[in-house]
């Protein structure tokens, strides 16, 4: 069973993670004074301009294995123990990007700033989606792993059209899938979370099959993306 | 009932209900694809087209709705198979009821640019493949439903207006605040819908009829009364448990009755209703006749986002025109997208309303270049615009691919200019400019002009442009060189407003040329102007005493209410004349406190204070330094001498560990800003370029992520280097094709993603193939050396510094 998309109401946040933009940006440790002064300020419009949407489903994951949603073996391992999981898809809508762009001309730093912004919101209301659908969770006396997206791990990222699809993103969110199977809007995240009747954990995926494994700059500095 | 009768009828007509509800009903499989039923189950589609006939559709839409390439992708059938078996069986269903079968078109699922990747003209393609399936299949009506984005919409319309000559139905779904996903209002979709030839404008889906109900009130309020309206709403909202939608039938109908207050022309159901639902709706618009009485039509500009009454003096930016600026032609000739960009965004800071658009120079290819520019501003902006050219082909252009209702500046009341113009304002539903000036030349008498812009309001009036879309220049003359006939300018003006019911428009700051302080004559004759009725002011938004005139005329005209907007701009500042006293008192004092506080002790000599700003990353002291420095330096002194040490000096850093990106980009936005003065100066000079040498740049075909690329670009024009940025997203042939054209021998590509490291292969590939002098730099997160040279890239640059080198190092090899 696949069951059918629903809509998700989401506030949007009061204000953006400014520290994590800062490290988005490239700032390492406590930002200096400047670079907080520019987050601050393309913050503004950047906030301004978001329209967060998120939609959901809850599936059998032997139904969205055969979907063919679910390939590698990291995801599978994620859900081990979950017989159900939810897809989830949220969006900041377009104006964001175009934000971005507006920011960003003849002033190159504002443009990577608002950049950096628009990425620690997305995953602001990636989390407040999370936060809602574990409300759902403990009302029907459920558990919920931790997301997990496509791309991640050897999370294929070819999925993406098919969780796009499965969860009508582009009528429900105004969110589609390129060719080269990136989302947009850019900023944009989809996801699973595991669902058990028994408290779960679920398992990210570590360095092991990462892309970026050998030139991560987190793991130079002997940390993960996850720890900072 | 006939096609030709559709809009004729006496009665609201009923539309069918919901398609995907019914075949969910009878079991088709979430992610399956509904349309390929038409061929494998045409009984099964076909019983669900009869019953909505039976119940009193009399429009049934075929089930066509997502046959489109992308999302047939992976289907057996093409989208030309699926759209007959589709179109044959709906009309099967209606034949015995005389109902109408349209070709159901909906959004091709991709998203188009700015903020995807889908080329405007390819849209304008993939529908009119879908059209002409459908004529060709035999539909009676084309209708287009749950559009989302007014850019698709308009390639829809436009593919269905050139491809077929079926009445066309135009749908957008909104959200509860009265906007879709990408920010269009309803407004700007009514408006931007009927300019472009739709016969009809509706709403549908996402809400049920008691949220629809407001917006479709304003969108029967957006369009003339006679002109038909529809909507095709849901079944209310969605259960919060997911299964299905929140009201029955009866409950439907009944919160569909207060729509016969609208007097639709049709009405029908979207997801989760069914034929019982249209069934009620006979009953509920039983005796409703079509058309509400003839109101006021607004004069409107817009784009999807911004919606401008022009009702009272409009602010319409003058910047982007390079008459006269010889910075702005050069900017032109190198296709520098981002200089004219700025130009815009400093408009829009300072309050213009609309943005005039000018890109005719010497040396450019205008009809190539308008649409360029238009995109490139709708991607920054949503400021309607003014396409302003003298060239047909340029204006022509730029209207098919701007998103909304833009004007076009200008026609004028010669016969041969009025048969060009109007006929394409008319297909692309634009506003219109009108000189009042014809074979003649400009006539001094104020009667002889409005003589000549009674003839243009005739011919656009008889052209199909709504006397509200027209609005006549009657040409300021300069005070310098016709003084006398100056004033015959605002009595020709005030004739239009009141003889011939015209919107008015004028380019204000021509008034002054060769006077000097210009703004005091551009402010007055502004002033003098607006109390004759002027509806727009060409002017510069910059001019702070030109947007006070603007500001305070709105007050004492009792326009602005309690005088809110003006207490709102000017409650914190001080008139610019104090301004200006306090700057000079407080100047030296700000210079002193700067020479004091510098940390980079080392540094002195006459460099020193821009190459602290620059180090600093600070903007604005940056291009105050560096125009201070061009009064006795050379410019590529400037560059040479004080950029490019400073720019070492943080790069420096930069890989030392001891500063990050964010300096590094801060530096480089200073340093930016310091270029511009540089470029000005050296364009001002009319002397060569400061040019070390010509990199194309690209972000690679299927790759949106850009921001790397434009670190990139940044970063070495900040070195001299002169960057030909393609953009995101490249075809390998752009690639290549700029590459030979242009003799480019340097060339930088990016990738973000595994997933498009094919193309980059690919367009390296292509590179090679066609046996150009050039070499290669590759950089993106995702790549590393060794596949760098496995791809055969010449260099591998791990970031924006390492690329500034290598193009240090070939240029200098060279």
């Amino acid at each position: 069973m696949i069951g059918a998309p629903q809509p998700l109401v989401l506030e949007k946040p009061a204000a953006i993670d400014t520290a994590q933009a800062a490290r988005y940006f490239g700032a390492r440790g406590t930002p200096d004074e400047s670079t907080m002064a520019l987050l601050e300020k393309c913050a503004v419009p950047l906030l301004a301009a978001a329209t967060p949407r998120a939609v959901w489903l809850e599936a059998d994951v032997d139904a969205l294995a055969e979907a063919g949603i679910l390939r590698g073996g990291d995801v599978m391992k994620h859900l081990e123990g979950c017989p159900q999981a939810l897809l989830l898809a949220v969006t900041l809508g377009p104006a964001v990007d175009a934000q971005i762009r507006c920011a960003g001309v003849g002033d190159i730093a504002a443009g990577v700033a608002s950049d950096a912004l628009g990425s620690a919101l997305a995953e602001q209301a990636a989390e407040a989606a999370e936060a809602e659908l574990r409300q759902w969770a403990a009302k029907e006396g459920k558990y919920l792993t931790g997301r997990f997206s496509p791309g991640y791990g050897d999370w294929d990222i070819a999925v993406q059209p098919l969780v796009a699809n499965a969860l009508d993103t582009v009528r429900r969110a105004g969110l589609c899938v390129t060719d080269t199977n990136l989302m947009t809007p850019r900023k944009s995240v989809t996801a699973i979370l595991g669902v058990s009747d028994h408290p779960v954990k679920g398992k990210l995926a570590g360095c092991g099959h990462c892309v970026l494994r050998t030139r991560c700059e987190y793991r130079k500095r002997g940390k993960t993306c996850a720890s900072e | 009932m006939q096609a030709s009768e559709l809009f004729k009828q006496s009665n609201t007509i009923l539309l069918d209900g919901g398609m995907g509800t019914m075949l969910q009903a009878s079991g088709l499989k979430l992610g399956a694809k509904p349309e390929e039923l038409n061929i494998t189950n045409p009984e099964l589609i076909e019983s669900i087209h009869a019953k909505y006939a039976a119940a009193g559709s009399r429009i049934v839409n075929a089930n066509t709705f997502g046959a489109s390439a992308h999302k047939l992708a992976g289907s057996a059938y093409s989208l030309e198979e699926i759209i007959a078996a589709g179109i044959a069986n709906c009309k099967r269903a209606c034949a015995p009821y005389g109902a109408l079968t349209t070709l159901d078109v909906g959004p091709l699922g991709e998203l188009l640019e700015p903020s995807g990747t889908l080329a405007f003209e390819d849209a304008v393609n993939e529908y009119a493949r879908i059209v002409r399936a459908g004529v060709a299949a035999g539909a009676d009506l084309i209708f287009f439903e749950t559009f989302t984005d007014l850019y698709e919409l308009k390639a829809a319309l436009l593919a269905a207006k050139e491809n077929s000559t079926l009445p066309i139905l135009a749908s957008m779904s909104f959200e509860a605040g009265g906007r879709t996903f990408t920010g269009c209002t309803v407004e700007s979709f009514g408006v931007t819908a009927r300019g472009l030839g739709a016969n009809a404008v509706g709403i549908n889906c996402s809400l049920g009829p008691k949220e629809i109900y407001p917006m479709a009130k304003r969108l029967a309020e957006a369009v003339p009364g006679d002109f038909p309206v529809f909507v095709k709403p849901n079944a209310g909202l969605p259960r919060a448990d997911g299964s299905g939608y929140d009201i029955t039938p009866q409950l439907f109908a009944m919160e569909m009755k207060p729509y016969r207050d609208l007097h639709l022309f049709a009405a029908g159901g979207c997801c989760g209703t069914t034929p019982d639902f249209i069934k009620l709706l006979n009953g509920v618009f039983a005796g409703c006749v079509p058309g509400r009485p003839a109101h006021k039509m607004p004069s409107v500009l817009c784009s999807p986002v911004d919606f401008v009454n022009v009702d009272g003096i409009t602010v319409v930016g003058e910047r982007i025109n390079p008459t006269g600026k010889k910075r702005f032609q050069q900017a032109l000739r190198e296709g520098d997208m981002n200089y004219i960009l700025e130009q815009a965004v400093s408009q829009v800071e300072a309050g213009a309303q609309v943005l005039d658009v000018n890109v005719g120079a010497p040396g450019v290819d205008e009809p190539a270049m308008m649409p360029k520019v238009v995109k490139a501003l709708q991607s920054v902006t949503s400021l309607p615009l003014q396409l302003d050219s003298s060239n047909v082909q340029a204006l022509e252009n730029g209207l098919r691919v701007y998103n909304g209702k833009p004007i076009v500046n200008s026609t004028n009341g010669e016969q041969e200019k009025l048969d060009a113009i109007l006929p394409l304002c008319k297909k692309y539903g634009a506003a219109i400019v009108g000189l009042a000036i014809d074979e003649r030349g400009i006539l001094p008498a104020a009667e002889d002009r409005v003589d000549i812009a009674r003839r243009i309001t005739e011919a656009a009036l008889a052209a199909g442009i709504p006397r509200e879309d027209i609005y006549i220049d009657c040409l300021t003359l300069t005070a310098s060189a016709q003084q006398k006939d100056v004033l015959a300018t605002v009595q020709a003006l005030e004739a239009c407003k009141k003889e011939l019911g015209v919107r008015t428009i004028l380019g204000v700051s021509n008034i002054s040329f060769g006077l000097p302080c210009r703004p005091y004559l551009n402010t007055t004759f502004l002033t003098m102007a607006m109390y004759a009725g002027l509806d727009l002011a060409i002017m510069n938004p910059s001019s702070e005493e030109m947007m006070a005139a603007v500001y305070a005329y709105n007050v004492l005209t009792n326009r602005d209410e309690q005088s809110t907007r003006y207490i709102e701009r000017y409650a914190s500042r001080v008139p610019a004349s104090v301004a200006l006293k306090q700057a000079a008192q407080a100047a030296p004092a700000a210079s002193a406190s700067s020479s004091s506080s510098g940390e980079s002790a080392e540094l002195t000599g006459p460099y020193a204070p821009l190459m602290k700003a620059v180090e600093k990353g600070l903007k604005g002291d940056a291009a105050a330094q560096t125009r201070a420095l061009l009064e006795t330096k050379q410019p590529l002194d400037v560059v040479d001498e004080a950029l490019i040490p400073a720019l070492d000096i943080v790069g420096a850093k930069y890989e030392k560990g001891t500063l990050f990106l964010p300096q590094l980009l801060q530096a480089a936005s200073a340093a930016q800003s310091a270029f511009e003065e540089i470029k000005t100066a050296i364009a001002k000079k009319g002397e060569g370029s400061a040019s070390k040498g010509r990199i194309v740049l690209a972000t690679v075909k299927g790759d949106v992520h850009d921001i790397g690329k434009n670190i990139v670009k940044v970063i070495l024009e900040n070195y001299g280097f002169e960057v030909l940025d393609l953009g995101r997203d490249v075809p390998v042939e752009t690639v290549v094709n700029t590459v030979r054209e242009k003799d480019v021998h340097l060339v930088g590509l990016s990738a973000l993603m595994t997933t498009t490291l094919k193309s980059m292969e690919e367009t390296i590939a292509a590179l090679h193939e066609a046996k150009l002098d050039c070499k290669i730099m590759v950089g993106g997160a995702v790549l590393t050396p060794e596949y760098a040279e496995k791809i055969g890239a010449d260099w591998y640059a791990k970031d924006a510094k390492r690329s500034a080198d290598i193009a240090k190092e070939f240029f200098g090899a060279q």
